[in-house]
């Protein structure tokens, strides 16, 4: 019975994904002329389906362990104290240093060769789109999640409060890596757009526009780049199978280690291959 | 291939309604849309709506919600969870006795507290699964409680009205 809703889940999930976002693409598409059937599609699709059927559960699992764990390690006074204040102004604060912390966190993503070994999956991408937007390591999403929800968890703050804004958060994570290149003038500086995520998708592992919802942190601390144009490139130098089990299984083999904390090297093989 | 104006404002337009719906459902605004047809035709005894006692009880929000909400991460996530269908589904499943046992076994063990969590910042789950009938079995536990005998027959009520 589980299963049969998963299936129904995953179903409407897909197919409500795909009539909002396709249109979108074909009539402002960032990079014309690219297929919806284009290549590796079918990769991300695993990637999709392996998000719903087992890691999401997963994923969610932990981090109420954790935020269980934690619960059980936070001072019950500073609490009593964050409960006090209004709860507009915890919102602010929780909404805040997620940001914050989030953005540190995927900085060290790009830096740590230890963290990059399992965020470059999601850079393997070369044609973005909102299906793209689903090819993430577990791993990678448990740190990630983890992160942007730990003020939340620390602070002891319930997000049913900002549902919405969750939502929110959640479906335009996948619209900022559709193909679609849509100016929306000068509230781009307070929210996030494909124009500037696929900045961070470019070739160059450094590219900056870490941030998540808002590019304000990285306006902040000085790594937004918004040129006109689409990148010319997208995913990574370093060599990567385009195999959904190879890049599950390989970010955790002990040679992927070396691999990933040798860039130039990685470059070098690239270029001879 | 050009396309219009006009067929560019209506893809924008598309796009900006099923944002806006998706958040509205995900902030619970339809709750009461989706959930008041079931309860007049699943919950009477005797074949009639048990709408005597549900009409009456002030519309409230459902606090059990067994499916922390997170924020998802920077790149995706589920959009639609099972939970979303299992109100479909369970009218079925209620028919054992067993399983009655352990439905409410589970209703119970969800008026425990579970943290709230945000999604990723790449992608999340689309639709969750909460959303379901339990809501009547929440209600008639509370409502219940601490009177067993009347619980048991509001539950039996229930379940008969089911099969």
């Amino acid at each position: 019975m589980n299963l049969l809703n998963l299936i129904l889940a995953t179903g409407a999930s897909l197919l409500f994904l795909a009539i909002v976002f396709i249109p979108m693409e074909k009539m402002f598409p960032a990079k014309k002329g690219q297929k919806i059937l284009r290549k590796n599609w079918f990769l991300d699709l695993c990637f999709f389906l392996g998000q719903y059927f087992l890691w999401s559960g997963l994923v969610l699992w932990l981090l109420i362990q954790f935020s269980g764990w934690l619960s059980g390690i936070i001072p019950q006074n500073f609490r009593n104290t964050i409960a006090a204040q209004p709860v507009w102004l915890q919102a602010i604060e929780v909404l805040f240093f997620s940001d914050l912390l989030i953005y540190w966190g995927h900085r060290l993503q790009h830096k740590v060769d230890f963290l990059w070994r399992f965020h470059k999956v999601h850079h393997t991408v070369e044609q973005m789109d909102w299906l793209a937007a689903h090819r993430e390591h577990p791993l990678d999403s448990i740190y990630t999640i983890g992160i942007i929800n730990l003020p939340a968890f620390i602070m002891g703050f319930e997000l049913e409060a900002l549902t919405a804004l969750v939502a929110f958060r959640g479906i335009w994570a996948i619209y900022i890596h559709s193909n679609v290149r849509l100016p929306i003038g000068p509230l781009k500086i307070l929210i996030g757009s494909p124009e500037l995520h696929h900045w961070h998708h470019d070739v160059e592992r450094d590219r900056g526009n870490y941030a998540n919802l808002s590019p304000l942190m990285d306006k902040i601390f000085g790594t937004y780049t918004c040129p006109p144009n689409e990148p010319e490139k997208f995913g990574i130098k370093e060599p990567m199978p385009n195999n959904y089990v190879r890049q599950m299984i390989d970010p955790m083999l002990p040679g992927s280690v070396l691999k990933g904390s040798n860039k130039e090297e990685s470059t070098e093989t690239l270029q001879t291959t | 291939m050009k396309f219009t104006n006009s067929k560019k404002i209506l893809a924008l337009l598309s796009f900006v309604t099923l944002i806006t719906a998706f958040v509205l459902y995900r902030a619970g605004v339809f709750d009461k849309y989706l959930t008041s047809n079931s309860y007049s035709i699943q919950s009477s005894p005797n074949g009639g709506a048990l709408n005597n006692k549900t009409d009456t009880l002030p519309p409230k929000k459902d606090t059990t919600k067994k499916t922390p909400i997170m924020f998802s991460g920077s790149k995706s996530g589920p959009i639609v969870t099972s939970e979303d269908f299992k109100a479909i589904l369970t009218d079925s499943t209620l028919r054992l006795d067993s399983l009655q046992r352990k439905k409410i076994d589970s209703i119970m063990r969800s008026q425990k507290k579970i943290p709230v969590i945000m999604p990723s910042s790449k992608s999340g789950p689309v639709f969750t699964p909460e959303k379901t009938k339990d809501n009547e079995l929440v209600r008639l536990i509370k409502l219940y409680q601490g009177d067993s005998a009347g619980l048991r027959r509001a539950l039996e009520r229930y379940f008969i009205g089911r099969n």
